[in-house]
């Protein structure tokens, strides 16, 4: 869906909007990869845990991104409840980037995040990521990335979602996100994006079959190349 | 100029106390900006024009109508087609158009969109002889338009010294005259005929530059439903079927705030060529007939075609005459511009065959197209146009297809030409819901696919070297307020004229309707392009081209207000940006217009402001025109755009339209240049259109 973040009710929320937590509908784990334009060493392996609770939802994550020369680990703590229309959140993540012959570094880094339904069919979604500007390691002048996303997705009907994002980070250009994810019966669904810059479109499909679900992206970069996205979900 | 205004005062108070018998030719012009307005783009959309203008002058009868047919009217989204057709199985057919307000997907202010290119009349049955339904035809009309520029060109100086005229000056004299007639019923037969000519051509009988009377001369026969036959043409004539990769027929839509029925083209079939541009037509014959669940048509042509003959000295053997390359301006002012007149003799023969089954959801087609030249085709080499079409003859074949899968509607064309390059289109158009239409369109034009009739989906201007994926979304969020947006990223495999390289790019688009009530329509409309470019030469002569992105930015405001019955208020607002490696432009254009509508009459002025420092910001405005004439001319520089129009019926079936237009530079004492160039600050155009309908 273009990579889009902020509106997504299933476990990975935990990476990608920490407000949306606790509208996860039950308790999950997923696991999931992302392999970038034909490059091993761009890949990203994960794993997300959520515990769906009346008064709220807690979860954890693990994620190793890179190859044996660079590679970062990131493991996350987080959690989230509602109150009337708002639903909000908070995480702590400690980053490790290791990079071959310079040695390791550690950060720990802090986001918020949270979901507003303005109406029936609209909501409000915002995330600030590494609020404290954490650093690479103690010993590193070069920031994690900082960045708010903000949002809107109207759901034109139970069927058909759609989603807008904006993402500012500090050092880069605001990035545009846009994506349509449409329900096709009871257990399939399609989803369509895209993202300004650097240009990408994106296709997937979902199933969903009872407590059991699959997620898969194609992504076309202009420049760089495809990508695809797979993750297996299990709910409980 | 007085003197004008005068004469049409004389002329004007003879009229007649009647009813209007048509709408002015206005509410296409604003169909086609609303639906398809884009403020930057070098299209001719005078081709378009002229295909809203047929739609409308023939309106589809909704009651009558297949799904293809309704999507061929490209106003219509396909949840609305399918809406209307589930309508009429359920409760039988349409009384009057305002019924669709009964059907989801329909409000009023889409139905008063509608309304001038729809009907739910029933069709009366052919029981007169032809030449008595022709002889009575109510619509049968005819038009003479003159046009002028008011201040002297250079091409025209020096008509003194005539005995002896340079090359570059122009021969004939500064007006434009055109001349048309035109007699049709929709599904029964249409009958035109049409002179031109252009500022600073000839009105000269001279059989050696091919010229009797105008410098053009169109001329059409169609007959509809004869029989098994479904369209018998004679004359000039388009072709549509497919996608569009061997016979497009003038849809060249571009990309624009329409964002879901444009992506998909509809097999419109035969249809009788009415536009004065001179090139992108067939002559000669054109046959339709209905076999069953199979269509075939068959077209034969032989038109001529500009072009620079170059013969070389005569009587060495192997040595013979050859064209440069084709010239589609149509413009023949100068000796030079004569000698490459109707050089060229393009004679074709093409086929489409079409098996649709009873159910109408899907159809497969197959296109071929031979097309040879009396003399070969050799351009000036260059890197950039080592795969254009080079020889005496061509062959384009393609099959198509579109089948409708629940609420998919996808499409397809596979193409190749002669040199074995392929050109392909695939997509799809949906109604996710009611209120959400998605599009998907992705093509790949191989830098060797040659089609000259090929108007399919393309960033370029041609379907040529070319790979990308469109998205278009179509919304309602809120009941007053649509959204459109679209997304396109692209990729050129060969290098282009000013692009020394491969090159890629991308492209969106969003724009925002809000229509509060039926008296207010606004539009917001944020567009950004990125494409790139040859850099501007660095002044070493020996250093290659570099490519750089270019990076265009609009934004325009748009606001119609019906202020009281007979007053109409439209503001606009443009701005863009162009941002080059070095520096970055921008260019503004304010423009407000009224229209006074009183019994017979109705009037309409513009005033603009334009302040655009380069030819990169250049803005483009839709205005207001005589009938049955489009614009949208594009500004830069610094200046200001006034102009008047009047209407008026002199009877039931006599209009008069007259239109004053100026341009006032601040910023130059010379406007345009070459033969074009005008000495002084001011340019100012007239048009006269008189139009008789004679039954």
């Amino acid at each position: 869906m273009g990579g889009v973040k902020l509106f997504h009710p299933d476990s990975w929320t935990l990476f990608n909007s920490i407000g949306n937590l606790d509208r996860v509908s039950s308790s999950q784990v997923a696991v999931g990869i992302d392999q970038r334009f034909g490059i091993k060493e761009l890949s990203t392996y994960a794993l997300s845990h959520v515990f769906h609770q009346t008064k709220g939802s807690l979860g954890y994550g693990i994620s190793r991104y890179g190859g044996e020369l660079f590679n970062q680990h990131l493991l996350s703590l987080g959690g989230a409840t509602t109150k009337g229309i708002l639903s909000f959140g908070a995480k702590a993540e400690w980053m490790q980037t290791r990079i071959e012959g310079f040695g390791t570094g550690n950060a720990f880094l802090l986001s918020l995040g949270g979901v507003a339904e303005l109406g029936p069919k609209f909501f409000l979604g915002s995330q600030i990521s590494n609020l404290t500007q954490a650093r690479i390691s103690k010993n590193s002048s070069i920031s994690l990335p900082t960045s708010i996303l903000l949002g809107l997705k109207y759901l034109a009907s139970p069927e058909v979602e759609i989603h807008s994002e904006v993402e500012k980070e500090l050092s880069t250009p605001p990035l545009f996100k846009a994506g349509v994810q449409y329900k096709l019966g009871e257990w399939l669904l399609l989803r369509t994006g895209m993202q300004s810059n650097p240009a990408r479109i994106n296709f997937g499909l979902g199933i969903r079959k009872s407590s059991f679900g699959a997620d898969y992206a194609y992504g076309q970069t202009s420049a760089l190349g495809r990508s695809h996205h797979m993750s297996l979900y299990l709910e409980f | 100029m007085r003197c004008w205004l005068l004469a049409f005062g004389i002329l004007c108070s003879f009229g007649a106390t009647a009813q209007q018998k048509t709408i002015s030719g206005s509410t296409i012009e604003q169909v086609i900006e609303r639906l398809f307005s884009i403020q930057e783009e070098d299209l001719d959309r005078e081709l378009l024009a002229e295909v809203f203008f047929e739609l409308y002058q023939n309106p589809i009868d909704l009651n009558q109508a297949s799904t293809e047919e309704l999507l061929a009217t490209y106003l219509l989204s396909p949840s609305q087609v399918q809406a209307i057709q589930a309508y009429k199985l359920e409760n039988g057919r349409l009384l009057s158009l305002y019924e669709l307000q009964a059907i989801p997907g329909f409000d009023l202010a889409t139905i008063e969109l509608l309304l001038p290119f729809l009907r739910t009349e029933e069709e009366v049955k052919k029981t007169k002889p032809f030449l008595t339904r022709l002889l009575e035809e109510e619509n049968a009309y005819l038009l003479l338009r003159h046009r002028q520029t008011w201040e002297k060109r250079q091409g025209y100086a020096n008509r003194d010294t005539s005995a002896n005229l340079a090359p570059g000056k122009y021969l004939g004299s500064p007006s434009d005259f055109f001349f048309k007639f035109r007699i049709q019923h929709p599904k029964d037969f249409s009958l035109g005929f049409l002179l031109e000519k252009d500022p600073g051509e000839q009105i000269t009988w001279n059989p050696k530059t091919k010229q009797y009377g105008a410098d053009f001369t169109s001329f059409h026969f169609t007959r509809y439903r004869l029989g098994k036959w479904k369209t018998i043409t004679l004359g000039d004539y388009q072709a549509s079927f497919g996608q569009g990769l061997v016979f497009g027929a003038g849809y060249h839509f571009g990309k624009g705030s329409e964002t879901i029925t444009s992506v998909r083209r509809s097999s419109i079939g035969l249809r009788p060529y009415t536009a004065s541009l001179e090139s992108g037509f067939f002559r000669g014959m054109g046959l339709s007939r209905q076999f069953q669940r199979w269509n075939t048509s068959i077209l034969l042509s032989s038109s001529p075609r500009d072009g620079n003959l170059l013969s070389t000295s005569e009587g060495v053997p192997g040595q013979e005459a050859f064209f440069t390359g084709f010239s589609s301006s149509g413009m023949h002012r100068t000796s030079s511009e004569l000698a490459r007149k109707h050089q060229l003799q393009e004679t074709s023969l093409g086929w489409n065959i079409q098996y649709t089954p009873k159910e109408d959801t899907w159809a497969l087609g197959w296109n071929s197209l031979y097309t040879q030249f009396n003399f070969p085709i050799k351009k000036d080499p260059n890197l950039y146009n080592t795969y254009d079409f080079q020889g005496q003859s061509n062959q384009v074949h393609s099959i198509y297809t579109h089948y409708l899968w629940k609420n998919f509607n996808f499409f397809g064309e596979w193409a190749m030409s002669k040199s074995l390059g392929q050109g392909r289109v695939i997509g799809w158009v949906s109604s996710l819901h009611k209120n959400v239409d998605l599009s998907f369109l992705w093509r790949k034009y191989d830098r060797d696919f040659q089609s000259f009739y090929s108007t399919a989906f393309s960033e370029n201007s041609s379907p040529i070297n070319e790979q990308g994926i469109y998205l278009g979304i179509q919304f309602k969020p809120l009941p007053h307020l649509k959204i459109n947006a679209y997304f396109d990223q692209f990729s050129f495999p060969w290098l282009k004229y000013r692009v020394y390289a491969p090159s890629k790019g991308k492209e969106m688009m969003i724009n925002l309707t809000f229509q509060p009530n039926k008296q207010v329509v606004s539009s917001l409309q944020f567009r950004k392009e990125q494409k790139e470019r040859n850099l501007a030469d660095e002044g070493l002569p020996s250093t290659p081209y570099h490519l750089a992105p270019i990076t265009k930015t609009n934004l325009s405001a748009f606001v119609e207000i019906q202020a009281l019955p007979y007053l109409q208020l439209r503001s606009r607002m443009l701005w863009n940006q162009v941002q080059l490696p070095s520096h970055r432009t921008q260019g503004w254009m304010m423009v407000q217009e009224a229209t006074l509508e009183r019994n017979k009459w109705q009037l309409s002025g513009r005033v603009a402001l334009f302040d655009a420092p380069t030819y990169d910001n250049r803005l483009y405005a839709v205005e207001k025109n005589v009938w049955s004439t489009f614009s949208i001319p594009s500004f830069f520089g610094r200046g200001t755009r006034k102009y008047l129009l009047l209407h008026y019926k002199v009877s039931e079936k006599v209009n008069i339209y007259f239109r004053w237009a100026r341009t006032s530079y601040l910023d130059r004492d010379r406007i345009s240049s070459g033969a074009q160039a005008i000495d002084g600050k001011h340019q100012t155009d007239t048009s006269l259109v008189l139009r008789v309908y004679f039954n």
